[in-house]
């Protein structure tokens, strides 16, 4: 079993030894690091070594595999996020880390699905957040150990190249399926809904999710040809009649409320992909960590950050995103 | 398996919509999310082929990877 939490002396090692890392932790961990080859981002909640837990003490630390031939570390505002595919390397792997709650975050959000390289390029990683008990007193941040300093309102992306030997593909496992209710349509893409078509009848949506008394921790599920792309229910403010989301709904799409999940860590473990340890990142959402109790459960092998928002290739919601390393 | 030409009819088939396939490897699936995107705003001609051929490149592109081939019987 391959250890995934740290302590900071531990990660000073490897960040002196050259290794390049993707790392996750307290803001008060990562700003202790020196500068080095890595990229991080805040949060206190991981799948750790012993299962779900909430952390200010560890670090939990991706390695770039030796195999790597070369790696990029970039920038990105709203201004030039429209780049990061086309920045990739032609083969290989980008993560990125995007703070919640960013311009940059609601752009590439919204945005991604229509940028040049859209999925012929393997992006994948995640929202960086904060403990939910310091909401409004400090922000997600993401960290460049280059430069030795944080960003709070741009995403930060590693990108990595790999010899044509070998293929990142990027994974999800999303235990929600589409339920059998009614099927939903939205006027405008964003993060939030005043109307929407209801089996093509407009409707004012907080009062049809009020109404209908609809479960708001199952999420909105749309089916991108066999894989279930998920929208999870923020807030509802009764007094707009706005429905908030925290990933876009757009405008295209056909949405169903998901089927309630009877056992998440049973489902979620006979979902995880055989891979002989070829797995070598993954993250996965607080809204599982938090409706599914997870906190002292494991999820088979699985490690990694807990997340304000998964991405892969664009940004889901309450769904693990995994990377595996193929030979070809 | 090869990958039908360019001028085969299932590119805009899948690309309109008018033909649903389950596949299975994931940067095809959104790739179909994305064509819906551009081709509900832009449903000209030369957007469908447009799309219909960076899709046909993506296939290219992944047609050595082993599990991408279960996809590439599917469209012939």
């Amino acid at each position: 079993m391959i250890k995934a939490m740290y302590s900071v002396q531990e990660v000073k090692e490897k960040i002196e030894k050259g290794i390049p890392l993707i790392l996750a932790g307290d803001e008060n961990l990562l700003s202790q690091l020196p500068k080095g080859n890595w990229i991080g981002g805040t949060i206190p909640y991981f799948m750790g070594d012993d299962g779900g837990e909430e952390s200010k003490d560890k670090i939990s630390v991706m390695e770039i595999p030796d195999y790597a031939l070369e790696t990029k570390t970039l920038i990105y505002t709203e201004e030039n996020i429209e780049n990061v595919y086309s920045d990739a390397f032609e083969n290989g792997f980008s993560l990125i880390l995007i703070p919640a709650f960013t311009k940059v975050h609601l752009s590439f959000s919204v945005n991604a699905p229509y940028y040049s390289y859209f999925a012929s390029r393997s992006l994948l990683g995640w929202v960086t957040g904060l403990h939910l008990n310091d909401l409004g007193k400090t922000t997600p941040k993401i960290y460049s150990g280059m430069e030795g300093k944080f960003y709070e309102d741009a995403a930060i992306v590693m990108h990595v190249s790999l010899d044509f030997d070998k293929f990142a593909e990027i994974g999800i496992i999303n235990i929600f399926n589409q339920g059998e209710g009614d099927v939903i349509e939205f006027l405008e893409t964003g993060f939030s809904a005043e109307y929407a078509l209801v089996n093509g009848e407009k409707v004012k949506f907080a009062d049809y999710v009020l109404n209908n008394n609809l479960d708001v921790k199952l999420p909105l599920a749309a089916d991108y040809w066999g894989a279930k792309i998920n929208v999870s229910f923020q807030s509802i403010d009764k007094e707009s009649g706005v429905v908030n989301f925290y990933a876009p709904v757009f405008k295209e799409m056909q949405y169903k409320h998901a089927s309630p999940i009877l056992n998440y860590v049973e489902q979620f473990t006979n979902e995880i992909p055989q891979t002989n340890n070829s797995m070598i990142f993954s993250c996965n959402c607080i809204l599982n960590y938090l409706y599914s109790e997870l906190e002292g459960k494991k999820t088979a092998d699985i490690k990694g950050p807990i997340t304000f928002g998964e991405i892969a290739y664009q940004l889901l919601n309450q769904t693990l995103v995994y990377l595996i390393i193929h030979e070809i | 398996m090869d990958i039908p030409s360019v001028d085969s009819p299932i590119w805009r088939k899948l690309v309109t919509g008018e033909k649903s396939v389950d596949f299975s490897f994931l940067a095809i699936k959104v790739f179909l999310g994305r064509a819906k995107l551009m081709i509900g705003s832009d449903s000209s001609e030369e957007n469908i082929k447009k799309v219909s051929l960076e899709l046909r490149d993506l296939f290219l592109k992944y047609s050595s990877i082993p599990t991408i081939q279960k996809d590439i019987e599917l469209l012939n």
